[in-house]
Order: structure tokens, then C-alpha cells, then sequence
């Protein structure tokens, strides 16, 4: 048997500098102005037509995965499950399992017929479009 | 080969510059040993099999995913970082010419079996 000592990290202060940022919420570097409030862990950013949600959800079956949105409330949850056990010994057991749920505020109001979810490499991006009453107008004017 | 088949690297060939390294995250990682080989899974989420870098030199693991990321627009942010970075140095007990990469829906499953000198042998005791 391999004793833990022998699989040793490199850099391992680094790495638990990370781990301690992780258990903190913050992921390194440390994101201006990032808060971490759940799982799993999102971005939020908006062009001129819509927001993008990113979601990192590495490793779940985007079948298993449920989407919801109710008055500019998304709602996201589904289940990672753990591997399959086995006679042996763990070194690491880092990355978490189980059931989680989480709920995001749109900060405006978006065109709920049109949005659109793509779960790739792990990274589960919506495409939430603006609804036209956000939208700027260009008001045409007439010279007379 | 399969299409979720990654190229192991026997070198470790940098591909990008030490200070890019700092803003990287290590990812969470699950190792498992049993009687045969040594499994470790690692969450990479957003890292694609070309954006994937894996290398052993000289009984050093390196897990490398780059990620480019938008920024423009951001409006609230919980990760961030151009990507996922980190190291392990390796027990020599392993036959690294028999290790087997995955790639699935950015987590990597990378089994690394060991040398059949280091597995446990059941030896018969010949009563007489």
C-alpha cells in the first residue's frame, strides 16, 4: 500500500493557501468584490441584449439538472453523485456530492420564453434575453 | 482512439509563462488507491480535452487547464482566474506507461496503475 506521505503535492503551501481561500468561499485569485453564497459557483455578466449566467457544475448529468424561473428568480438544482465505492483507500476527498439548490436574482426584467441553456465541459451557461421593455429605444427626431 | 482520450505528455512543456501560473486555481481533487491503481479525479469545469495539458517528468503529475474567460459586462463574479493549475509528485510504485486519461463533462478521471511488482501477491504455503 501506498502510504499518503508518498503522494506527495508540490507547492503544497500554495495549495492550502487555496484551500483556505476555498473553505472561505473565495476562490484565488480573490475576485474583486466576489462573495461566494452557494453552490455551485456563478458569474453573472450582460451585454447589450441579455445576461449570461455561467454555473460551474463539473461532472453532472445535465438530465438531472432543473432550471426554473419565476419572476426574475432562476432557480437551479439537481444532484452530483458521489463515484461508485470501492475497496481501497482514499488519499483526497476534495471534491463534494450530494443535492444543492440555488436561486439568483435577474436584476432586470428578462423575456422568459427565450431563454436558453447549454451545459458543456461543465459549465452550464443560460442565455438570458432582455425583455424589450429594458431594452433602449431609439426615438427618432423630427426636424421641422 | 476515443474521442475523450487525452494525450499524455512524458514532458512537461510549459505552456505558459510562471506569472500566469499564480492567477491559476487548484482544482479539487479525489484520489483513490486500491490494489491496483491509483485513481484521481479532477474538477475542471469549463476546461475543454484541447485546453487540457497533462504531463508527467520525472515522477511529477502536472494538471494544467487554460481557460479564456469574457470579461466584459461582468456584473457579479464567484470564479474567475485564466484557469486551473496543480502538482503532485507521484509514488514510483506505478507503471506510468499504462496510464489512462478521461475527459467527461470537465471532470478528468486519470487512472494510474501500478508496476506489478507493487501489487499485493497472495503467496501459497505448501503444508507437508
Amino acid at each position: 500500500m501506498t502510504g499518503f506521505d508518498l503522494f506527495k503535492e508540490m507547492d503544497s503551501f500554495t495549495r492550502e493557501m487555496d484551500q483556505v481561500f476555498r473553505d472561505l468561499g473565495f476562490g484565488r485569485p480573490l475576485v474583486p468584490g466576489s462573495v461566494y453564497r452557494g453552490y455551485p459557483r456563478i458569474n453573472l455578466r450582460e451585454n447589450q441584449d441579455a445576461y449570461i449566467l455561467e454555473a460551474q457544475l463539473p461532472g453532472i448529468d445535465p438530465k438531472e439538472l432543473e432550471m426554473t424561473i419565476l419572476k426574475g428568480t432562476l432557480t437551479l438544482s439537481g444532484e452530483r453523485k458521489a463515484g461508485a465505492e470501492e475497496q481501497g483507500t482514499w488519499h483526497r476527498r476534495e471534491r463534494g456530492f450530494g443535492k444543492f439548490m440555488r436561486s439568483i436574482d435577474i436584476p432586470a426584467e428578462i423575456d422568459g420564453d427565450k431563454v436558453r441553456a447549454d451545459y458543456k465541459d461543465g459549465l452550464l451557461t443560460v442565455t438570458l434575453p432582455k425583455a424589450a421593455s429594458v431594452l433602449p429605444k431609439r426615438i427618432e427626431i423630427q426636424a421641422n | 482512439m476515443k474521442n475523450n482520450e487525452i494525450t499524455l505528455h512524458k514532458q512537461n512543456t510549459p505552456a505558459v509563462a510562471d506569472k500566469d501560473r499564480a492567477a491559476m486555481i487548484a482544482p479539487a481533487v479525489d484520489i483513490f488507491e486500491n490494489d491496483d491503481a491509483l485513481t484521481l479525479v479532477a474538477d475542471l469545469p469549463g476546461v475543454s480535452k484541447e485546453q487540457l495539458e497533462l504531463g508527467i517528468d520525472r515522477q511529477v503529475l502536472t494538471i494544467e487547464g487554460r481557460l479564456e474567460r469574457a470579461e466584459e459586462g461582468a456584473l457579479y463574479r464567484e470564479f474567475g482566474g485564466n484557469g486551473f493549475y496543480r502538482r503532485f509528485h507521484l509514488p514510483e510504485n506505478l507503471d506510468l506507461n499504462q496510464t489512462n486519461a478521461e475527459l467527461k463533462d470537465g471532470v478528468l478521471t486519470l487512472r494510474l496503475p501500478k508496476a506489478a511488482s507493487a501489487k499485493p501477491r497472495r503467496i501459497e504455503v505448501t503444508v507437508h
